[in-house]
Formats: C-alpha cells, sequence, structure tokens
C-alpha cells in the first residue's frame, strides 16, 4: 500500500501530467512548499483580513 | 529463507542508495524497466514483474562473511545506470549461480525529477514505502485530540506599524515642543540633555548605553537584511524578533536620551531601548505618574532650565506632547483605522498638523464615539483642545489617581540602583530575580552631578510598583514608610519578600518603578524615581528557541500523519464547460497554550473576482479569483507528540508548564502565503491539501545558579532539550481524473 508522498514540489507540473501520482483517487496536479514565516497573530478576528 | 527486499534510501556520490536483504540467498541482482504486469502464481497469488524494455544487472554474490552476521546491506546503483524512461526497480534474489529459486522483492516505482523545460534530471523518492507500518507511530497519533474549529487569528493590518513607524520618526520634533511641560523630566533638551553644561557620569553612562543600544539596532538590521528567505536558520530569531517590534529610528533614541536619564537605569535602557513601544509606555507612565508643575529643591542649589520653557505663548503646543506620548498606545486602534499612512508620511514631521490631522481623525470615529467624544469636549478645533480630547481618552489615568501617591518630580534629583547585576538572558544582559528569596533593593539618592546631599527628612514614602512591560497593568504594589532618613547614606529598606512575591508571574518582563516620595515645605508630595526592567525566576526559566539541529521532516505519511494533513479547500464549478480558480492562500500556524490537541481551522473565501453573469449564460470559461484564509492550530502537547513520533524525548510537565506561561508560544506564530491555479472542465472536482514540515531545534532554558544577597539571579546555567517546530508547508492541489 502506497503511503508516503514524495516531495513532489521539484517537479513541473509537465512531469505530473505525466508520472500521475494520486491521492484520495485524485491526481495530483502540483506540490508546492512553501516556508513558514514568523508574523504577529492577533486573535478573535471576524472579518477576513 | 530466501528474501528479496528492496527499499530506497537515498542518492549519495553519484549513486543510488538501496536497502537490501536477500534472507539465505547468496545471490542476487537488480532489474530496471519501464512497465511492470501482474503474473499469477498458483491458485491464488499474483506477483509483480518488470516487463518490457527492462535492463537486468550482472549476477552478484554476497560477501559471504557479513552475511553469516546480516542479511541486509546497502546496495548502489550508478546513477548513469537509471536513465530517462525508467520507472521501476526490482530485486531478484537466487540460491545459486545458476538462478536457482528465485525469489522477487515489490516493484519500486521511482519518480523521475525534471527540470521545468521537462528534461531529465535523475529520481527522486519512490512513492512505495516498504517500512512496515509502525503500530507505535499510530498509536501515538490517536493519543493526539483533533477539532475541526473556526478560523479566529489575523495579523495585525499594516497601517498600525506604518502609523507607528511615522509617529516615531516625528518624535524628536515633538519632544522639542514639549519641553516646558517634560521639564520635570528634561534638564535641557537644547544643551544635549545635561544640566549647566556638565557632562555628569550618570549622562556619559547613558550615552554610552544608548550609542551601544544604537549599535545593537544597526547590527540586526544588517543582519535581518543578509537573511536569505529560502534557507533560514539562525537568522530566523532575529527575523522573528524584528518582526514583532517596530523599527526604532536612532534619532528617536538619541533625542529621547534626556528623559531615559531621569527615569530609567542603564540596565533598563539595555533592556527596552530597542523597543519604542516599551520605551515610549516607560515615558508615558513616568509623565503620568509625576504630572503638575516642575519642582526645584529650594535648599539646594540648582540649575536653571531654558528661561523659554515657561513662556505663555509656547503652552498650548506644549501641552499637547505629553498628551499625545501617553495617549498614542490608547489611541493607535482608533487612529488608524481614519488615517491614511502616506498622510501621516506627509505631516509626520510638523507636529501640529499632526496632531491637527489626529484629531480629525479622532472625529471621524463613529455616531456613538464622536456622541462621547462631544460630551468630554465640543467643538475641538485647537491643538490644546485635541490633547485635553487625548488626556480625556487616556483610561490608564485613573489608576493612577486612584490608588497611588502623586508627586511632583524633582528634577535636580536621581534616584540610583545599588548594586545591581545582570546575567545574559534571552540575548541580552538583563535584571533577573529570583522568587525563593526575599528581594532587596537598596537605592541612594544623589545630585545630577552625582553628590550625595546633606540632609535628614523626617517622613518618607517608598513606592514599589512592579508593571507589566507591555500594557503597564499594575501586577504588585508596595509602599514602606520611613522616618529620618539620611539622604548621605544608602536607603536599604525597599524590599519584596519571599511572598509577597508569590503573586508575581514568572518568565515575563516587568517594569520595576521605584519612587522615593516626602513633603516639601509647602505640604505637596515630591519624589525622585527610576525604573528597571526586570524578570522573576523560581527555578528554570525559557530562554529562546535555537538553531536547527535535523533537515525538514516531512509529515507525508497519508495515514500516520493523518491528523496533521489539511483539506484546505475541495470543489468544483457546473454550469460552464470549463472552469479556472486562482487562489491567494495565506495558511496560518498558530499555538494554543489552553488546548491540548491540534485543530484544523476553517477556510474562509473572499470573491475578489467571478466572470459569472446571473442575468444571462454562465461564460464558456468560468474564471473565478479568490482569497482563501485557513489554518492549524498546534499545542505543546502536540509538540511532545510529534517529538515522540520523531524518536525524540517529550518534553516533561515542568518544562510544558513553564513553555506555557512564556512567550514560546510567539515562535509558533506563522504564516505561508501562496497563489494556486486550477482548473478543469464541467464536473470535475479538484481538492488543495496542506502537510507541514518539522524541523527539530534546541529549546533554550536556564536554571538558577546562583543568587547573591539582594536575591538577585547572578550566574544561571543554560541547558538544551528539543523542540519541533513546523518549518514550511505543502500544498498540494489534486483534481478529479474523467
Amino acid at each position: 500500500m502506497e503511503n508516503t508522498l514524495p516531495d513532489l514540489s521539484k517537479m513541473s507540473s509537465t512531469t505530473l501530467e505525466i508520472e500521475a501520482v494520486y491521492i484520495d483517487g485524485q491526481k495530483i496536479l502540483f506540490d508546492k512548499k512553501v516556508r513558514l514565516m514568523p508574523v504577529i497573530l492577533e486573535e478573535n478576528k471576524n472579518s477576513y483580513e | 529463507m530466501a528474501l528479496a527486499y528492496l527499499r530506497y534510501k537515498g542518492y549519495e556520490n553519484d549513486h543510488y542508495v538501496f536497502h537490501v536483504d536477500t534472507g539465505t540467498a547468496k545471490f542476487f541482482r537488480y532489474v530496471l524497466g519501464e512497465e511492470r504486469l501482474k503474473l499469477r502464481v498458483g491458485d491464488n497469488d499474483i506477483i509483480q514483474v518488470l516487463s518490457g524494455n527492462k535492463t537486468a544487472s550482472k549476477l552478484f554474490k554476497v560477501n559471504e562473511a557479513l552475511h553469516r552476521v546480516t542479511s541486509s546491506f546497502p546496495l548502489k546503483i550508478p546513477k548513469k545506470v537509471i536513465t530517462e524512461g525508467i520507472k521501476y526497480v526490482q530485486l531478484y534474489s537466487f540460491n545459486d549461480v545458476k538462478n536457482k529459486a528465485p525469489t522477487v522483492s515489490k516493484v519500486l516505482r521511482l519518480m523521475p525529477v525534471r527540470t521545468h523545460n521537462s528534461n531529465f534530471a535523475g529520481i527522486s523518492l519512490s512513492l512505495k514505502t516498504e517500512q512496515k507500518l509502525s503500530v507505535k507511530k499510530n498509536n501515538i497519533m490517536q493519543t493526539i485530540p483533533l477539532k475541526n474549529k473556526a478560523l479566529s487569528y489575523g495579523e495585525p493590518p499594516l497601517s498600525k506599524v506604518m502609523f507607528w513607524s511615522a509617529l516615531v520618526g516625528a518624535l524628536p520634533s515633538l519632544l522639542q515642543q514639549a519641553a516646558p511641560v517634560l521639564g520635570s523630566l528634561l534638564g535641557n533638551l537644547n544643551s544635549g540633555g545635561t544640566n549647566n553644561n556638565t557632562q555628569n557620569q550618570q549622562s556619559t553612562d547613558i550615552t554610552n548605553k544608548v550609542l551601544e543600544v544604537l549599535q545593537t539596532i544597526s547590527n540586526i538590521t544588517g543582519q535581518n537584511a543578509e537573511v536569505p528567505t529560502s534557507n533560514q536558520t539562525e537568522g530566523q530569531a532575529t527575523a522573528q524578533s524584528l518582526s514583532r517590534s517596530y523599527n526604532m529610528v536612532p534619532e528617536t533614541l538619541l533625542g529621547l536620551q534626556p528623559i531615559l536619564e531621569k527615569i530609567l537605569t542603564l540596565e533598563a535602557v539595555e533592556a527596552v531601548g530597542d523597543n519604542p513601544q516599551k520605551l515610549f509606555l516607560a515615558i508615558k507612565d513616568a509623565v503620568l505618574s509625576t504630572e503638575h508643575e516642575t519642582k526645584t529643591l529650594d535648599y539646594q542649589h540648582v540649575s536653571k532650565s531654558s528661561s523659554n520653557y515657561n513662556n505663555a505663548p509656547n503652552f498650548s503646543k506644549a501641552k499637547v506632547a505629553p498628551a499625545l506620548l501617553a495617549a498614542i498606545p490608547a489611541l493607535m486602534p482608533v487612529i488608524e483605522k481614519a488615517l491614511n499612512p502616506e498622510l501621516i508620511e506627509a505631516v509626520g514631521n510638523q507636529p501640529v498638523k499632526l496632531f491637527k490631522a489626529i484629531g480629525d481623525a479622532v472625529l471621524k470615529m463613529d455616531e456613538q464615539e464622536i456622541k462621547h467624544l462631544e460630551a468630554i469636549n465640543p467643538g475641538v478645533d485647537s491643538a490644546d483642545d485635541i490633547s485635553k480630547l487625548m488626556q480625556g481618552m487616556s483610561i490608564s489615568r485613573t489608576i493612577y489617581k486612584d490608588d497611588l501617591i502623586q508627586y511632583n518630580l524633582v528634577k535636580d534629583l536621581n534616584l540610583n540602583f545599588i548594586g545591581t547585576k545582570t546575567v545574559f538572558f534571552k540575548n541580552k544582559n538583563r535584571v533577573l530575580y529570583t522568587k525563593n528569596n526575599q528581594v532587596l533593593l537598596p537605592f541612594s539618592i544623589t545630585t545630577d552631578v552625582g553628590e550625595r546631599l546633606n540632609k535628614s527628612i523626617p517622613k518618607s514614602v517608598i513606592q514599589i510598583l512592579i508593571k507589566d512591560a507591555e500594557t503597564m497593568h499594575l501586577v504588585f504594589r508596595k509602599t514602606i514608610k520611613l522616618i529620618d532618613v539620611d539622604l548621605s547614606k544608602d536607603i536599604n529598606e525597599a524590599f519584596i519578600s519571599e511572598k509577597e512575591s508569590e503573586s508575581i508571574p514568572c518568565n515575563k518582563e516587568f517594569k520595576l518603578e521605584i519612587s522615593y516620595i516626602w513633603k516639601s515645605k509647602s505640604g505637596k508630595n515630591i519624589g525622585v524615581l527610576k525604573n528597571q526592567y526586570i524578570h522573576f525566576i523560581k527555578d528554570i526559566i525559557y530562554d529562546r528557541i535555537g538553531e536547527p539541529t535535523s533537515k525538514a521532516i516531512p509529515f507525508n505519511d497519508i495515514n500516520i500523519h493523518r491528523k496533521f494533513w489539511h483539506k484546505i479547500w475541495s470543489g468544483g464549478y457546473s454550469n460552464s464547460p470549463r472552469w479556472e480558480a486562482t487562489f491567494d492562500v495565506q495558511y496560518i500556524m498558530a499555538l494554543n497554550t489552553k488546548e491540548n490537541g491540534v485543530s484544523k481551522l476553517e477556510t474562509r473565501t473572499m470573491d475578489v473576482s467571478d466572470n459569472i453573469n446571473e442575468d444571462t449564460e454562465h461564460p464558456k470559461r468560468r474564471r473565478i479569483h479568490a482569497r482563501l484564509k485557513s489554518g492549524y492550530e498546534l499545542s505543546f502537547e502536540a509538540i511532545n507528540h510529534v517529538l515522540q513520533l520523531l524518536n525524540q524525548a517529550p518534553l516533561d510537565a515542568e518544562l510544558l508548564s513553564i513553555l506555557k506561561r512564556s512567550d514560546a508560544k510567539t515562535s509558533f506564530s506563522l504564516s505561508a502565503r501562496h497563489r494556486v491555479e486550477m482548473k478543469g472542465r464541467e464536473g470535475d472536482t479538484a481538492t488543495l491539501w496542506g502537510y507541514p514540515e518539522f524541523t527539530l531545534r534546541k529549546l533554550n532554558v536556564s536554571r538558577v545558579e546562583k543568587i547573591d544577597d539582594y536575591g538577585q539571579v547572578i550566574a544561571m546555567m543554560p541547558q538544551e532539550h528539543t523542540i519541533a517546530i513546523p518549518e514550511t508547508i505543502h500544498f498540494i492541489g489534486t483534481k478529479s481524473e474523467r
């Protein structure tokens, strides 16, 4: 059973189109790895921003 | 028993390394192929083998000496052997050289890596994991409580930072205007901050400390500029600290020097000098607690301040600055809603215009607020009126009037802490007191030139106030009445008992304010004060989260790490033959100290544009642009589970308790932004997933090692632990197939 998703962030969408990988029966379109940056967070925000 | 076990380990020195176990079989070869097929073996069994265009290696023989010890060993396949088109690898093992009794491994899928122009660039990890599902890891995951919660986090608007920076930039000129009223705090602004042009030792020390702080600020700013965003390691702590406080303009700190000299100790300047918010809070606090007119000692020869200070024509303008200083923190949330940052930038160096603009902004508040303000002071149109308005809005003033001793500051005298020592803690030299002993706070009273007074005070009071450094909320108050105090000697009567310090929280920065107050000849309260920034410690104190000790570890196992996988968005669009969706995603990672599990936060969507027109037919190509905001909430208990998943020792209960009461949670206030694009046909559905990668980092705490007779901590024993912190987030887009 395939459980572990490899890091596909270095692959182009073309590669993913050719070498299809699936999650929950859906084909992966992209894998973008984004660094989490430190921010100031305030709680109890009701609006979008 | 013969085995054929194959698992991909990684890439090393131009070779792909696999872990191989052949059991009792002594010969093996690997096969590379482009296709695979299933073969029926016997009645019920099916095996997979490679087919089509395939390449088999020569037959290898295991090292028999080593094979007697262990049947597993590394297999290195040269990089050049795996060419474009190779998708699978399989291991065959045999009992003898004639390929007798073959055993085949599972087929491993190799993921080719291509550059963006589709050139082949090697292979990546196989999707297949041959590791048995770890029951232990699954059990750990089962114990983490999972919730789905509403999204309740946000970042403060940018305008607040810009607004604050503009005001900070304008402060030197504000202080010039404010000189008459701030005279009680200032010696002589125009002469560089010293009376009689005498550069006494204290002024020199403060000047040096201010220069030190400025040097630190410039160093930090320089370091920050060099921090690469993609490979941030040690620089992260710096970037974090900068992101949490607004930049201090060097001119402002120099301009404030005369005030600092009167109200802050050298150690306090170092502790908060690079944090304008704390610095101005301290100034505001001093203004409020020592309001009224300036006092000079009638029995002591003192220098005269600038004669302009009491000129009537300047008075209305002059009143504004201290009021503004006092009101800025309280006013910030309302003013920022109404003031345009560019406007502040434009008028920032012209105080009166700035006050007028602020006044106008205040009057643009909603109806209820205007009515309230009108009740305080109708017809606001002058700087002086704005001053009153701001004073009316300064909510903290009531605290001082009701509870604390009011007095006028004696501008020619200084209160000096005695025997203050610092220890290096949280990247600075700081003053730390223990909660396990009585704390003694000796001080002396001197003139501006550092001379003791040959004077005895029949009745006097020491007022000790401890306030939250961020909010200035009072957490401790004590007054000590004294009789016949000889000012030529040290005053050793100020203390905080062990029992009294129990109510003061540990691991938090506080402003310690000591005032020495007595009656003037005219019967009014007069006195001197000095502030110190301190921490109280019991046994262990959180210091910082330090450098990484591991590479990023992806939580990419769909089964084991399921609770860390977040379905951020899922859906599709009907009634149009094709659709294209563009999402600007913000993903927040936060830590909740009141919970003990993890929470997936709801996704909020805000449409930016949509080309659908309800009145006519749906467009042939539906285009949607929206903003998505979602997130994930951790807890320290969940971090402990993560540590166990990564085979690390969990943090003990004492340490967890200390972390919960510290500011460590701010290191988990993180955010990632990315634009994703998805498209499909009518009926297609798409999903946006997110999963994190964690990094192990050093957790630095300090244990109290040595305490002096005053209850000050003079030596700390640093301790290192390991903590896991989310470092990156993977945004995975998927789409249904037809």
